[in-house]
């Protein structure tokens, strides 16, 4: 809704009735390009299942447990992206940034996702061996570790984003519930509401709320990698030690939720005619943070690597051979390209940051290294034999996906897709009241010889 | 003695606090009237009554509920169950801390929603007084006044300009 400097002009920017009546009325359409969406998807996702089924169907032991491996890389791709999303807006709203106003519910919505994390979960866990006799961060009760744990802390992280969305959809719901005519779906929308009418106590119920909620996110999000990268990586390769990786991981998470809340805004833009709502004026400002967090990828990354270079015990030699130097030295280069060399040298460039294609494309590029960084990650350490010894020997192969890893992959990620896209036509993909407010703010005014938008503070 | 809601409906949220202004001047106490937009104005816009709120004492109180539970649970399983293992102390504390804190957070959550839904006073079964055009940017002023107080205060809102005017059935 906020144009780029160069398109400002004198004239009425639109207003709140504007930005209900639009959106509200695309909020309103289910027609046969949505339905269509939904179908291959849930085509897709139901073959994720059979995929799913066959990896079941072969059992939990110790000898099958590489073939987990990509299960557990798709479930940290989920969680290094599409459930990272919402840390975005909760950032952006605690820091007031007026551009987020837009793009927040569509990283809001994504916090849906949390529910098939948790369900991800619970076969990734039962596919870890037994803690006792390897390195593991718990400490040996028989009942808990790691599987009550890691439950409790994905499920308070998903719990938190589900929250948060409901939360700060409130007022949206309830202008769906006002506006859309009577049926099924509007019935579920209007228990949704809660019975909202927007008065001054509840204003700032929900502007408190939704910092607190957004605060805890923020501070939850990197436990919940800790737990992954720590039972699903860490644990598993014998040798390794790494004391940075835990922030590694978040660093990751931030990257991969900059890059795919890009790439889902473009997707919107492409697809569902919002470029009214993501404008150069998103994409640009998401583009700083971008580089920012290609530098730190880097950053960390090396810092481990170093460690392990000088360090040069066997135990450290063979983690590098094998994470670095020989069997994931292809994937190690995909994702060293697609999330750091690409980035910085795309991002460098003011003409494409002040892009939408930009950012866009480099986002993209990212999502698609965080992917395969996360198979570099989580599918050698699935393939380690015997986690317990203190020199990894044998080093194991690099390992492929089959057919069901394949099913799995697409299943799984088609599946978030999915669910933010029925979520998105149960609380409107826009944020009406924020958008709203963000406009009363907003005022231009002649400046010398150009025009110039002057943002008051809202607090 | 019988009260009633009356609410005033306002495109322009100049008018809005017009009409606010004039209800104080006319003897309205400012707790008996209530603001309902479809996005957030500014604290005191219209200079309206600021409802008192303890919403940061629940996230605070689950947020302590729930750090006394992960160190119980984590405390209390580790010396249900002692094992010691390679002579090391029987708690094991960096462990119990992620424990600890993952419940800390979960506690001050729930905490939190239940903080949200009571200060927010939902859920609500029926609206009330209400208008469907203040999701799309309109500005209701309610009044809630005895009966017999209802027309000067129908009289302040039309003299700000309200485009409507409801009054609360039965």
């Amino acid at each position: 809704m906020h144009n780029g400097e160069h398109e400002l002009t004198a004239g009425p920017l639109p207003t709140h009735q504007d930005v209900a009546r639009d959106v509200l009325g695309r909020f309103q359409d289910l027609g046969h390009r949505y339905w269509g969406w939904v179908t291959v998807l849930a085509f897709l996702f139901v073959l994720g299942i059979v995929g799913f089924i066959i990896r079941l169907s072969e059992g939990f032991s110790d000898e099958n447990r590489a073939n987990w491996g990509y299960f557990v890389a798709t479930l940290a791709f989920i969680v290094t992206t599409f459930t990272a999303m919402p840390v975005i807006s909760a950032g952006l709203r605690l820091a007031k940034a007026n551009w987020r106003r837009p793009l927040t519910r569509v990283t809001e919505n994504m916090a849906i996702t949390g529910l098939l994390v948790v369900l991800m979960l619970i076969p990734a866990l039962i596919a870890l061996p037994s803690i006792e006799g390897r390195l593991s961060i718990w400490f040996e009760f028989p009942l808990g570790a790691p599987g009550v744990w890691d439950v409790i802390g994905y499920g308070t992280l998903a719990f938190i984003g589900l929250a948060l969305l409901w939360g700060v959809a409130l007022p949206d719901l309830a202008a769906a519930r006002d506006h859309l005519p009577a049926s099924q779906r509007q019935r579920v929308i209007k228990w949704l509401s809660l019975g909202w009418v927007g008065g001054t106590r509840q204003w700032r119920v929900l502007y408190q709320g939704s910092l607190l909620a957004g605060a805890m996110y923020l501070l939850t999000y990197p436990l919940v990698q800790t737990l992954m990268i720590s039972d699903f990586h860490h644990g598993l390769i014998p040798g390794l030690k790494d004391a940075i990786i835990p922030a590694t991981v978040v660093v990751n998470g931030l990257q991969g939720a900059v890059g795919m809340t890009l790439l889902t805004m473009y997707l919107m833009r492409r697809l569902g005619n919002y470029e009214r709502y993501f404008s150069v004026e998103q994409f640009w400002a998401l583009s700083k943070p971008l580089l920012a967090f290609s530098l730190l990828w880097f950053y960390f990354w090396w810092a481990s690597f170093i460690t392990f270079w000088y360090g040069r015990q066997p135990g450290e030699s063979e983690v590098i051979r094998l994470l670095v130097l020989d069997e994931y030295r292809g994937a190690l280069m995909i994702s060293f390209f697609l999330n750091f060399i690409g980035p910085l040298i795309a991002l460098v460039w003011n003409p494409v940051r002040r892009s939408v294609w930009g950012p866009a494309l480099v986002g993209t590029g990212v999502v698609i290294g965080a992917l395969v960084n996360q198979v570099r990650l989580y599918v050698s350490a699935f393939s380690v034999a015997d986690p317990s010894q203190h020199v990894m020997h044998p080093r194991p192969a690099t390992q492929w996906p089959d057919a069901p890893d394949l099913l799995i992959m697409v299943g799984a990620i088609s599946g978030c897709v999915l669910l933010f896209m029925l979520v998105s036509k149960i609380i409107p993909v826009v944020s009406i009241w924020e958008v709203g407010e963000g406009l009363r703010l907003v005022k231009v005014r002649r400046y010398l010889n150009r025009y110039a938008r002057v943002i008051a503070k809202s607090h | 003695m019988a009260n009633t809601k009356l609410m005033g409906l306002f495109q322009d949220p100049e008018q809005a606090a017009g009409a606010m202004t004039k209800l104080k001047e006319n003897g309205f106490p400012v707790e008996d009237l209530d603001v309902y937009s479809g996005s957030p104005f500014p604290e005191g816009s219209f200079g309206e009554h600021e409802p008192e709120m303890r919403l940061f004492m629940f996230p605070l109180v689950g947020a302590l509920v729930g750090f006394a539970i992960g160190l119980l649970w984590t405390a209390g399983t580790q010396i249900s169950y002692p094992l010691v293992t390679g002579g090391k102390p029987l708690l094991s504390i960096p462990p119990m801390t992620i424990i600890m804190y993952e419940n800390t957070m979960l506690g001050a959550i729930i905490f939190t929603v239940l903080g949200v839904l009571f200060e927010s006073r939902l859920p609500r079964r029926k609206l009330g007084l209400y208008d469907e055009r203040i999701t799309e940017g309109y500005i209701g002023i309610i009044v809630d006044c005895p009966e017999e107080r209802a027309s000067a205060a129908e009289t302040a809102l039309q003299g700000a300009g309200a485009e409507e005017i409801k009054r609360e059935e039965g």
